[in-house]
């Protein structure tokens, strides 16, 4: 996958894990949403981990807060 | 034609499906037959299962989580499991607390125990954790009559097993402990996953909360509280193994490992008392032929109660299966390949319930394994009893069809009834019984197994069971009544009868002899009996019409009848009738 692809991806699991009916924009960051609280970032890493096949750390799970660092950490992983 | 015996409690799954709504849209049955794939997988996938669009639900359950770690992502991993079964769930979540002080109390559908024991290895033993726990069990019982189901935390065998054994030895009605050894056994180090506590509040990993929603939603839930399934109905070509008959000939067709398997899954169902039928497209005798023929196939042509095999619809046949084995078009599970003969029995019967047999069989196998009201805890002993009955039940007719009075049918058959009185040991069949009768449920009370217990401990309150018996069969526990004394009155606020009790004449003499064992010395006051309308009671309520004469009000939920209502006929000299008191 290249990085358009994982970025498309990426907004196509926030949309379904955060239950926003379509894929997110690629500017979706969490600090702007509300429905992305703390009880709906564990959907979100688990659909990601599971979507893309990778594992993320403890220490980086709080930080992947927005489209653009989901896709540049996956982008590393895959 | 006798009707079959119908349940009016649909077991949530699978709503019923009208016609003229539907004209544009597919049977919302049809629709979910396509998630067994993702739903039924050995190891379901959250991204998948996150995708599948989980829409609207006929019924939404309330389910208090009495927690100490966090149970959210096994929550949101139930919502699809629990569609399929056409519910939806509302989590009413308790604070974390390791000492389980129950706190405010809304009503609820089932209370969930969902315990990380880790959290007291430390502190207490695997017996003393097991004796405490089953006391905070009791303790909740005294609060709630709702089911309780105890998900036994899998990381401790010794306390697992502890507490599994504990709850065996002295049980608490109306709990479910729900055992994790299979699902540690298949995810091993994957059990746990430390990395998502700080997030998730558990330490359970992703796959497993995922294989514990299962378990909740598709089994431990739907025991708690709906009605179990009685039968299945089974296809033949490329559902219990690969290939056409017609085409293959009995030595062409394949059983595949898979096929292997389901077979054998069938055959357990049929031993713990599920009743198996066989409705498909084919000439009789060809099948018969088949089933001599292989000898390598775990099923046998007689493990099948009920046999529909010809070219007539398949609707049709299973409306003869539930008529021939007495139960209700809801309480069979239809399985088939053809999604084409699945929409015509969704169209023919509304209530149905459907599977499809996938091409691989371990898939089929496990979606029969997880639908909601295949699973049941413990003892199958009644349902055992049930299937047994049934094979007698036709020489029964072939008796009543000879037979010249009744005095002749009840001497041929050589009846026995027993009554017990407040029979603690029978409480979880009357459970049943009360919530699965529908044709001879008088009130429609439909008690749980806690509230039935409490029963026992008022006084003035009475449980009769009904044990029926002939020289063909033991029909097990057929009937319950539950009455009180009141003040002026003796009130029957239930009675239970069994269908399979049903048309043998016997109702007068079981209703009047349970009161007797009751109260054997009569306190010389009326007698009332309490009734409901409900959509398939009216056998019920035409009897009490029948007995209470001029007392009847088809309105009036509390109807008199004369304590002397049962005509002393010569023939009920022919039964044997017995009390064994056990209250005393």
């Amino acid at each position: 996958m290249n990085s358009i692809d994982i970025e498309e991806a990426v907004c196509e699991v926030l949309g379904v894990a955060l239950e926003q009916g379509r894929p997110v924009d690629p500017s979706f960051c969490r600090e702007e949403q509300a429905a992305w609280d703390s009880l709906k970032h564990i959907q979100v890493i688990f659909a990601l981990e599971d979507r893309f096949n990778v594992r993320f750390s403890e220490a980086e799970m709080p930080e992947l807060d927005s489209v653009g660092k989901i896709t540049r950490r996956v982008s590393e992983l895959l | 034609m006798k009707m079959p015996c119908e349940k009016s409690a649909p077991l949530g799954s699978q709503e019923p499906f009208t016609p003229e709504a539907g004209a544009s849209r597919l049977d919302p049955r049809l629709e979910r037959v396509e998630w067994q794939r993702v739903l039924f997988a050995e190891q379901p996938r959250r991204w998948e299962l996150m995708k599948l669009p989980v829409g609207r639900c006929s019924r939404t359950l309330h389910l208090r989580i009495h927690r100490n770690h966090g149970f959210e992502s096994t929550a949101s991993a139930m919502s699809p499991f629990l569609a399929w079964g056409n519910w939806r769930a509302e989590f009413i979540y308790s604070d974390y607390d390791d000492s389980l002080n129950f706190g405010a109390r809304e009503p609820a559908e089932a209370e969930v125990i969902w315990l990380d024991y880790s959290r007291y290895i430390s502190r207490i033993s695997a017996s003393e954790f097991a004796a405490w726990l089953r006391q905070r069990m009791l303790a909740l019982r005294q609060l709630t009559d709702s089911p309780i189901v105890l998900v036994n935390w899998p990381e401790h065998p010794a306390y697992s097993h502890a507490v599994q054994q504990t709850l065996e030895e002295h049980p608490v009605s109306g709990l479910i402990v729900g055992s994790l050894d299979s699902i540690r056994a298949h995810l091993e180090a994957r059990l746990l996953d430390a990395r998502i506590l700080p997030v998730s509040g558990t330490r359970l990993s992703d796959a497993a909360s995922i294989l514990i929603a299962r378990e909740l939603a598709c089994r431990w839930i739907p025991a708690a509280i709906a009605p179990r399934l009685k039968a299945v109905a089974l296809d033949l070509d490329d559902t219990l193994f690969a290939g056409v008959l017609g085409e293959d000939g009995p030595e062409g067709v394949i059983l595949t490992p898979g096929h292997h398997s389901l077979q054998e899954y069938l055959l357990e169902l049929r031993r713990g008392g599920f009743f198996l039928a066989l409705v498909s497209r084919n000439n009789e005798s060809d099948v018969q032929q088949l089933f001599s023929q292989r000898n390598d196939f775990p099923l046998r042509w007689e493990d099948f109660s009920a046999r529909q095999i010809h070219w007539g619809s398949k609707a049709e046949s299973l409306a003869n299966v539930a008529q021939v084995l007495r139960i209700g078009m809801d309480a069979i599970l239809y399985v088939d390949d053809n999604p084409g003969e699945l929409a015509s029995v969704a169209r023919a019967h509304p209530g149905s319930r459907l599977a499809h047999a996938a091409g691989d069989a371990l898939l089929t196998r496990r979606v029969l394994e997880y639908f909601p009201g295949m699973w049941a805890r413990g003892d199958a002993g009644a349902d055992v009893v049930r299937v047994q009955d049934l094979a007698a039940n036709q020489e029964r007719q072939e008796i009543l069809s000879q037979a010249m009075s009744q005095a002749d049918y009840f001497r041929s058959l050589r009846i026995s009834l027993v009554f017990r009185v407040n029979h603690r040991a029978g409480l979880k069949r009357v459970h049943e019984l009360s919530r699965k009768t529908n044709q001879f449920n008088l009130a429609l009370k439909r008690f749980n197994e806690a509230e039935i217990e409490r029963r026992l401990q008022f006084p003035d309150s009475r449980l009769i069971t009904i044990q029926l018996t002939d020289r063909l069969s033991d029909s097990g526990v057929i009937g319950a009544l539950f009455a009180r004394e009141e003040a002026e009155a003796i009130v029957v606020e239930e009675l239970c009868i069994s269908c399979r009790a049903l048309g043998r004449g016997l109702e007068d003499i079981m209703v009047a002899k349970a009161l007797d064992a009751a109260w054997p010395k009569w306190p010389g006051k009326k007698l009332v009996f309490e009734q409901a309308t409900g959509p398939r009671n009216e056998p019920a309520r035409q009897w009490l019409c029948r007995i209470a004469g001029d007392g009847w009000d088809s309105t009036g939920n509390r109807i008199p009848v004369p304590p002397n209502f049962m005509d002393n006929r010569p023939e009920y000299a022919l039964l044997d009738v017995r009390t064994e008191r056990t209250d005393e």
